[in-house]
């Protein structure tokens, strides 16, 4: 019973092929029980694709779907428009100059003679410790702190704006 | 007059920044995707609750759409997870479509017909009532396959099985539809008589 069903049920959604589809035809013509069968689940195929109701939500339901968009994106910006370029930039060169600095520092702390095998230093090492001197020390220190009152702000403006929310 | 945009072009309009264009994609989804969160969570205020949520995931995750498949069958996908997720969480019994005894459970539900009315109701309500008296798989395919215009294929793409199995799922909910139909339809004539 089951495999004659699905077999007109196929033919009813059109999934058979060409001579799937002409040897049903066949048997519908043929055969009294398919004909029986397929006019049965055709009516009931017609019913559902006419009777199926859809259900109507709230009548405010877009109004509060975009209420609740407005509301998230209020707080919380995409992350395309959160992330400032500028300081990313900042950050990413405090750590090439951090990293220069240091890199300088070792090398220049080296004793190139001190090996039993004499190493011939022909490149001449900037004088770090001009570099370090009191002034370059305090502009250092200046933009390191310009930076960490930069980060405090944003991280102290998001709590704000978390609270709010 | 200006001509009705399809949902690529609103989705479009949307990623430029125009949001009325996704209240218009949300008013030409929300009954369809509401009466789906419906299949699941039988309620109007949990399936209004996992249909607003749907459209909140939905607009987040727009840029994430391929344009080459249907955007309804994207949104049905998120849908669909999303019911499954809210189902998990208030850990109700989602019967799979092979599950006796789910299906024993439906079908001593009471009809809760009125009889006074009977006469009235047309064979499209008593095909309704036999839809909610399904299984949650079996209701979202038959809503998926009747009215939401969705192929096997799609529908496959939607529940994340292949065809083949929405094919025979869907040969088996529509059994069990006539069969509660039938029944139904059974019991109203003798409380009629």
């Amino acid at each position: 019973m089951s495999n004659m069903e699905e077999k007109l049920w196929d033919y009813i959604d059109g999934n058979l092929t060409a001579k799937e589809q002409t040897a049903i035809e066949q048997l519908i013509a043929g055969d009294e029980r398919y004909r029986q069968k397929y006019q049965e689940l055709l009516t009931f195929n017609q019913e559902m694709a006419a009777g199926v109701e859809l259900d109507e939500p709230h009548m405010a339901f877009t109004y509060n779907v975009m209420e609740a968009i407005r509301t998230e994106y209020a707080t919380q910006k995409p992350l395309k428009t959160r992330v400032n370029k500028g300081l990313m930039w900042a950050i990413g060169g405090f750590f090439i100059i951090s990293l220069t600095v240091m890199l300088g520092m070792a090398l220049g702390s080296i004793h190139w003679s001190a090996g039993s095998h004499a190493v011939s230093n022909t490149t001449p090492l900037p004088n770090f410790k001009a570099l370090l001197s009191g002034s370059t020390l305090k502009v250092f220190l200046f933009f390191d702190t310009v930076l960490l009152l930069f980060l405090a702000d944003g991280f102290m403006r998001k709590r704000l704006l978390h609270k709010q929310a | 007059m200006q001509s009705k945009l399809s949902d690529i072009e609103l989705i479009t309009k949307t990623m430029a920044g125009n949001q009325s264009a996704y209240a218009d994609l949300v008013k030409r989804h929300q009954r369809f995707v509401f009466t789906l969160a419906m299949r699941f969570t039988k309620s109007r205020e949990d399936a209004e609750e996992v249909a607003q949520d749907c459209f909140i995931k939905a607009y987040r995750s727009l840029d994430s759409f391929k344009k080459e498949s249907k955007f309804s069958t994207w949104l049905y996908t998120i849908v669909y997870t999303t019911a499954m997720t809210s189902l998990r969480k208030k850990r109700i019994d989602t019967a799979s479509i092979d599950d006796e005894d789910t299906h024993i459970q439906i079908e001593n539900t009471p009809s809760g017909y009125d009889v006074n009315n009977a006469e009235n109701k047309s064979r499209s309500f008593y095909l309704n009532q036999a839809i909610e008296q399904l299984s949650a798989d079996d209701a979202t395919i038959i809503t998926l396959f009747y009215k939401g215009e969705q192929s096997l294929e799609e529908i496959a793409q939607t529940l994340g099985i292949e065809a083949n199995s929405v094919k025979v799922k869907l040969f088996r909910a529509r059994q069990r539809l006539k069969e509660k139909l039938e029944r139904n339809l059974k019991h109203e004539v003798k409380e009629l008589i």
